[in-house]
């Protein structure tokens, strides 16, 4: 429905094509001064990699101007910013953007998808959620949401995201905006099934598990976490979100110590998008109980933020596995890289999404998105994770296969390791 | 033709330059007579001053309670909704803070030193203890005021600082400087404004800070000297006094910023 309402507003469009046309032309110029203004102004690198870009403003404005479409006036921004050499700086096309910032609203169907290859899979199902009363099974594939057909959105963000790290991240993300709708909503949800067989499913939107919390001017988000033993002598923290700091911290805190004579500790941060930097440092205090170590650098325009951890009181010093999957970002690999470059975790699961940086995406007075980083990130282990991300001691990658077994992959190989380990 | 042109402009920028300055140290005592005089200072031993800091960039604020008291006892309180409760504080010789983000920490090195500096209760009228040198710098246009830059080293080795006093009323209109933390030293820059009289001394309701790319606003909205503190008003939460009785437990070892010794601390900005 949502993607409906773009093409019915280019429809509109097309019914005052010339006054549309002076209308775009003017969009679109304004679009390309904000783009170059935008990195001269914020990108992180002041030299902008020796790039003259007074000069490369004049080729590229002229050019802008005589475009004849938005998707023309994209593609020298894009040739533009190209020039950087750097991941994260893009145009995304409007319907793209679209999905990225998501129009769903907060209710939830407790479905949690990734995108393996091409596919939209269900990677877990929470228990008691809308989903498990329908009967959804873990690795069933989602192939139409709200009535729209999710390959077309995986297909034009694949365009943006082929080779990037991001592309597990923004993919999975896009199809998940489309499972969210308002609290009490019903929905249609088009699955292909464990025995292949195309179903649906109708559900009404719930309320997400977690806290509502709202920090500054990001839109209100839920902070989740499961905090439990998975056998009884490994513990297990799972967090959705690196927000809230006042809760999770006293839990996690909580988690650790009540743990303090575990075989080992796991640290599940799949699909967790990041959130406050800082809070990386505080749960790295838990596990490292040397002074003046640190998880890495930030490399800002003016100054230079070093990610210095303050070790307990009582820290834990048995086994500790990190659980990461491409969906992983920004905090999220600052922590898992941090501590794999220190020596102090073992990581588990897929490739992060290697947006480690703090990007930020805005929309262009054209429509589409712009997506440009404002600082650098080096782990300490001296790796850039910008468009690299963290690559895990131990790949544990998750099949259609695996999801209909109901195998967690990463989760049970850190069992594994951890098993393999000494007792404390 | 060009090079004139240049000289006279050069020029035109070096005679504010040659104009007989004051000399610092009267520029900052005149500064303590603006704001009420040492008499008014030393009738207070310590201070409530209640408020909001807030991020305004981010959207982000929160209600802040810093008390003082002589000679550099502080504790700050800052209830941030989204983010919870953070704390730092002063007690004795032991700089701390705890932060819901990233836990307990003692502040040690250069950042303990400057932290220290700011503690010092009735900073102003100190300064002479708390700075090796102070020398006027010239005459600068800061907002709508012309001001006399004073450059001030601290006498514990920590970044020199650059205080900015308003030619017409005397009063501190501006700092800038270098901060030392954990994480890093920023460049810094402060902006004191909304003088009040409280008690005698004017002191500024309003500070904004520009820091790594942030800015920080702090808005007073009470301020009361002489109150009845209760005597548990500086003691150290429950978990800085797990660490200190760690650390002393321990061997030292080295931060990673400079070392500044204790002795050398109580020392403070004039304002």
């Amino acid at each position: 429905m949502k993607w409906t309402a773009v093409l019915l507003c280019a429809a509109a469009f097309t019914l005052t094509a010339h006054a549309q046309s002076d209308d775009l032309r003017r969009r679109n110029l304004e679009s390309f001064d904000h783009v170059w203004e935008t990195i001269r102004d914020k990108y992180w690198d002041p030299k902008l990699g020796g790039l003259d870009w007074v000069s490369i403003r004049d080729r590229f404005r002229p050019e802008v101007e005589k475009a004849s479409s938005t998707e023309e006036a994209r593609a020298l921004m894009d040739r533009m910013l190209a020039l950087l050499k750097v991941t994260h700086c893009a145009i995304l096309p409007t319907e793209a953007a679209l999905s990225v910032h998501g129009m769903g609203g907060p209710g939830t169907l407790g479905i949690d998808v990734r995108v393996i290859g091409d596919h939209a899979l269900v990677a877990s199902v929470a228990p008691g959620s809308p989903a498990s009363a329908a009967g959804v099974e873990m690795g069933w594939e989602v192939t139409q949401a709200g009535g729209d057909k999710v390959a077309p959105v995986l297909a034009t963000l694949d365009k943006t995201y082929a080779t990037s790290t991001l592309r597990e991240l923004m993919l999975s993300r896009a199809v998940e905006e489309h499972l969210h709708g308002g609290i009490g909503q019903r929905t249609t949800v088009g699955f292909i099934d464990g025995d292949g067989h195309g179903v649906e499913r109708k559900m009404t939107f719930a309320e997400p598990p977690g806290t509502l919390t709202q920090f500054g001017y990001l839109p209100p988000m839920y902070v989740d976490m499961d905090s439990k033993r998975v056998r009884p002598d490994i513990g297990y923290f799972r967090l959705n979100v690196f927000l809230e700091p006042g809760k999770v911290m006293d839990a996690f805190g909580a988690a650790v110590q009540s743990c303090a004579g575990c075989r080992g500790f796991i640290l599940d941060v799949r699909g967790n998008p990041g959130g406050i930097g800082a809070m990386a440092m505080g749960l790295a205090g838990w596990f490292v109980s040397e002074r003046g170590k640190r998880l890495g650098t930030l490399y800002l325009r003016d100054s230079t933020l070093k990610f210095v951890i303050f070790p307990r009181a009582e820290t834990f010093n048995g086994p500790l596995a990190v659980l990461v999957d491409g969906a992983s970002a920004s905090t999220s690999e600052i922590l898992a890289g941090g501590l794999q470059d220190l020596g102090r975790a073992r990581v588990f699961g897929t490739q992060t999404a290697g947006a480690a940086l703090p990007s930020v995406i805005e929309m262009l007075p054209n429509g589409d998105g712009f997506q440009y980083p404002v600082a650098n990130y080096i782990s300490e282990g001296g790796k850039a994770l910008e468009g690299h991300g963290v690559t895990p001691d131990t790949i544990a990658a998750s099949t259609r296969e695996t999801l209909l077994r109901h195998e967690d992959a990463a989760l049970d190989a850190a069992i594994r390791w951890i098993s393999q380990q000494g007792r404390l | 033709m060009n090079r004139f042109l240049m000289l006279a402009i050069a020029g035109c920028v070096i005679l504010p330059a040659q104009e007989k300055l004051p000399p610092a140290a009267a520029v900052i005592d005149r500064y303590i007579e603006a704001t009420g005089g040492k008499a008014a200072y030393e009738k207070h031993q310590n201070q409530i001053a209640k408020g909001t800091l807030s991020f305004p960039a981010q959207g982000i604020s929160g209600a802040m309670t810093m008390t003082m008291a002589e000679p550099s006892n502080t504790s700050t309180k800052v209830e941030i909704g989204a983010i919870g409760t953070m704390q730092e504080g002063v007690s004795g010789d032991v700089a701390w803070e705890v932060s819901p983000m990233q836990g307990p920490r003692i502040v040690e090195g250069a950042e303990r030193a400057d932290v220290l500096r700011e503690a010092r209760f009735n900073a102003p009228i100190h300064w002479r203890e708390q700075y090796s040198k102070a020398e006027t710098q010239g005459v600068e246009r800061v907002g709508d005021e012309d001001c006399v830059k004073v450059l001030m080293t601290p006498s514990d080795g920590g970044h020199p600082e650059t205080m900015y006093f308003s030619r017409k009323t005397g009063l501190l209109v501006k700092q800038t400087g270098t901060r030392a933390t954990a994480m890093g030293d920023f460049p810094f820059e402060s902006d004191f404004s909304d003088y009040r009289a409280v008690d005698g001394v004017l002191e500024p309701f309003k500070t904004a800070e520009k820091a790594a790319g942030q800015e920080i606003q702090l808005t007073i909205s009470s301020l009361q000297f002489n109150v009845d503190l209760p005597p548990s008003a500086f003691e150290m939460p429950a978990e800085i006094q797990t660490l200190v009785k760690k650390q002393k437990a321990q061997p030292p070892e080295r931060s990673g910023t400079s070392p500044a010794a204790p002795e050398q601390s109580g020392t403070s900005n004039p304002k």
